[in-house]
């Protein structure tokens, strides 16, 4: 094969992924299942009491470096911010208002994610990052209320990138939470499910097997390799019946042994979008069927012309591109970082880590007074949730967001220029605990910010 | 054939290194949580015998018995303090028998006025434990003297009438905790061994998270570290120190955590399986050594050093502050210990909230 046919072949398939229509049936689904999902995900949060115990109740909360400026806005306000999250889920669902509900879904659903990262959870992050797709997306022109309102929106096609980005962004999420499995101890040590398998002992039937070492290594490997391939075999017709069963199976599996709520049924309806317009445009159907939906909801595609590019406005090509380079960057970002990922954190977040490691830690706070000389110890406890306090003692961020905060509670008591120490123990994967912060550095005089955190005590010093 | 099939059987049972919290929790209901409240239990009611037997007949002698009772009966309350979930969690357990410092005005208020209602949350100040160590030593211990009050003293039948409704509310409450859990009660024990799980609601993580919390805010700062100061810019506050008045706060100290070593041992009448038993099932390290016995030095090692701290603990805070302060550091490297080391290898939950794994 020469260069250049192998580049017209690249060119033909981009174009394909890109410009030329495709059937809209899988983008309905896809706009159908997750506003349905996330209606129930925000119906469920509401009812666990989680609206005031993770975001009324607490004193402080932990913003992310740069997003200072969200704060949580009272009873009230998150109420009707869960509130708008919940109407616009719906409206996502029913393809009412469609572009609107988007974007409020997003708004909102990010705002609160931004209140505090002690919450901070990948599937959230997969959450926002779809809802701000499908603020672009035409995913409302069939089986929509807005296409009643006003028919000529209809369209039995959209142009392929709509399809494409959803698939991209899937392949994301799956490959780099392969990649991220590729470490010496997921692979050699099968850490950390050697520690979380055992604690399932309880269970019947798999219980005994679940406590062998043979059943960690056995979760580990399988689930680096899952995680790696899936797209792959999702995205091959012969191959995709399979590979469905096994998205099934796997997060079934992850859902029945580890308390992460929603996510899995997430992934299994998301990852429909990966079968055939056929396939979808019959589900559709049925959907229709069962709800007494006149057929014509669902316009059929015009087949006539199987070539034809249909315009895509450059910003959105180009937006996506930054979107999806971002992406593919970000979860690099750690190697500019010395020391250990798990343990300095430096880098950790929105990469799709996901279940890599099991760490805990305890930390205490020693203020001075400079004046006086006077110390003092003070529990994270009496000012944090539990869940607050677990998630600070091992993330050196947020242990130097909470020295600062109580370097402003003593100003505000008319002392200037607390000394804020650390003393920190955490521990990583079943190693024992070891000091994780430097105990003699005053906390009030560094800085949060993308350098490397030079207090965080080096794990195998 | 027989010996393959003998060796192959064999090798399965050794090769089955699944921990069955079962047992663990059969041992830890059994063997110590349900007689220490049955212990406590008996002799809150043998304090009852004794205050009656005090405000009848008013002399050295009954009063030297109802301190012992009284003694006796704290003691063992300092083996149930762990146990701060599921009934002595819904009966408010702990806070309505020890709560310290004690309000002398509320209890002074009370004596003179006669009217007040023991079952008022805020008269947790004014009862339990601490307020007999008031009623029974108070400023001036000497015998004679807390005859005198109960016997000659112009509030002495109103005292004795308040000394009577404390003890009264008391062995009340450690009876109502005991009837939940004994079997032929409520029998909260059967729950109690049926919630297998490693969720916040397993009997597992409902225990080891309230044990925890009891031991960081009620042992730690409660009994060593606030009388100590280290919560107060550094200044002793020897008016919170247990058994303010008895001067028994270090022998109550000393008693808490080997109510903390037998449950960590698993150790009641007869030593059975405990949470060191699990942790080398798992075998989990701690920086080389194996975690189980790690721990198990660290609480030793917390005892002696508790031990070693000189009565009354009130004055020691102040003119002796430092055994106190080592003592207060080795409980801290314990807290880490149990709260991280321990709680991460048993991979126990520390709440409901959905979680991908940190």
């Amino acid at each position: 094969m020469t260069a250049i046919s192998l580049h017209s072949r690249l060119v033909n398939a981009l174009r394909s992924a890109w410009y030329e229509p495709t059937p809209i049936a899988p983008l309905v689904t896809f706009r159908i299942v997750f506003g349905l999902m996330m209606a129930i995900s925000v119906v469920r949060f509401w009812a666990n009491g989680w609206i005031r115990e993770f975001y009324i109740e607490p004193e402080v909360h932990f913003t992310y470096y740069g997003f200072e400026w969200v704060t949580a806005p009272g009873p009230v306000g998150m109420y009707a911010l869960f509130g708008i999250m919940l109407a616009s889920a719906i409206g996502i669902m029913l393809g009412w208002r469609y572009r609107m509900s988007a974007a409020l879904f997003f708004l909102s659903f990010t705002y609160v994610e931004l209140i505090d990262k002690t919450y901070y959870l990948n599937h959230y992050y997969f959450v926002s990052l779809v809802a701000l797709l499908l603020c672009f997306v035409p995913a409302n022109r069939a089986f929509s209320l807005d296409m009643l309102r006003k028919p000529t929106l209809a369209a039995g096609e959209v142009p392929a990138w709509s399809v494409t980005i959803l698939k991209l962004q899937l392949a994301i999420v799956y490959i780099y939470a392969g990649i991220a499995k590729l470490n010496a101890e997921w692979l050699l040590d099968a850490m950390p499910l050697r520690i979380w398998l055992p604690a399932q002992s309880h269970l019947p039937v798999i219980g005994g097997f679940l406590s062998t070492a043979f059943a960690a290594y056995a979760f580990s490997w399988m689930g680096a390799l899952y995680d790696l391939t899936i797209v792959f075999f999702l995205l091959n017709a012969r191959t995709r019946p399979w590979a469905y069963i096994a998205v099934i199976g796997f997060h079934m599996i992850t859902w029945m042994l580890f308390p992460i709520g929603m996510f899995p049924f997430i992934m299994i309806l998301s990852t429909l979008i990966f079968f055939s317009p056929t396939f979808h445009t019959r589900l559709l159907e049925r959907l229709a069927a069962v709800l007494r939906l006149r057929l014509n909801t669902i316009p059929r595609p015009d087949t006539s012309n199987t070539t034809k590019i249909l315009p895509v406005p450059r910003i959105i090509t180009g937006f996506m591109a930054v979107f999806i380079v971002i992406q593919v960057l970000a979860p690099w970002r750690y190697l500019l970082y010395p020391g250990d990922l798990f343990w300095t954190e430096q880098g950790y977040r929105f990469s799709w880590r996901v279940m890599l490691m099991e760490k805990a830690g305890y930390v205490v706070f020693h203020v001075e007074d400079p004046i006086t000389g006077k110390r003092w110890d003070v529990m994270p406890g009496d000012y944090l949730t539990p869940i607050q306090e677990k998630m600070m003692s091992t993330q050196p961020d947020m242990i130097l967001q909470f020295a600062h905060f109580l370097e402003e509670k003593y100003r505000a008591e008319g002392m200037n220029d607390a000394i804020v120490r650390a003393e920190a123990y955490v521990t990583l994967n079943g190693r024992g605990s070891r000091l994780f912060i430097d105990d003699q550095v005053d906390l009030t005089q560094e800085r949060d910010g993308f350098r490397h955190k030079k207090w965080i005590v080096d794990l195998n010093q | 054939m027989i010996s393959a099939v003998a060796a192959s059987c064999d090798k399965e049972s050794s090769n089955s290194p699944g921990f069955d919290r079962g047992p663990l929790l059969e041992n830890l209901g059994v063997n110590i949580i349900v007689p220490a409240y049955d212990s406590l239990a008996r002799r809150a009611a043998r304090l009852e015998e004794a205050a009656i037997e005090f405000t009848e007949t008013r002399n050295e002698q009954t009063l030297g018995k109802l301190r012992d009772a009284w003694l006796s009966a704290y003691v063992a309350f300092q083996h149930c303090g762990y146990f701060n979930f599921g009934p002595a969690d819904n009966l408010i357990f702990n806070a309505s028998v020890n709560t310290y410092p004690i309000s002398r005005i509320k209890i002074d208020d009370n004596i003179s006025s006669g009217s007040y209602d023991l079952n008022a949350i805020s008269s947790n100040s004014a009862k339990g434990f601490a307020a007999l160590d008031y009623l029974l030593y108070g400023e001036n211990p000497d015998a004679e003297n807390v005859v005198e009050l109960f016997d000659s003293d112009d509030e002495a039948s109103a005292r004795r009438q308040y000394l009577l409704d404390v003890v009264e509310d008391l062995r009340a409450r450690c009876d109502a905790v005991y009837e939940r859990w004994s079997p032929a009660g409520d029998n909260y024990l059967g729950t109690f061994v049926s919630l297998t799980g490693n969720d916040v609601g397993s009997a597992t993580g409902m225990l080891l998270n309230g044990a925890i919390q009891y031991c960081e805010s009620d042992v730690r700062d409660g009994k060593i570290g606030i009388p100590l100061g280290v919560r107060s810019l550094n200044v002793p506050i020897p008016a919170n120190c247990e058994a303010l008045y008895a001067q028994q706060s270090i022998l109550l100290a000393v008693e808490s955590i080997k109510g903390l070593q037998n449950l960590y041992l698993g150790k009641g009448k007869t030593d059975g399986v405990g949470f060191d038993d699990y942790l080398t099932a798992l075998n989990a390290r701690h920086n080389g050594d194996a975690l189980a016995s790690v721990i198990a030095s660290q609480i030793d090692l917390a005892l002696t050093k508790i031990a070693a701290i000189p009565e009354p603990y009130s004055e020691t805070v102040e003119q002796n502050p430092d055994p106190a302060m080592a003592a207060y550091q080795e409980l801290q490297k314990l807290v880490v210990l149990l709260k991280a080391d321990m709680m991460s290898a048993l991979g126990i939950l520390i709440t409901y909230q959905d979680n991908d794994g940190d």
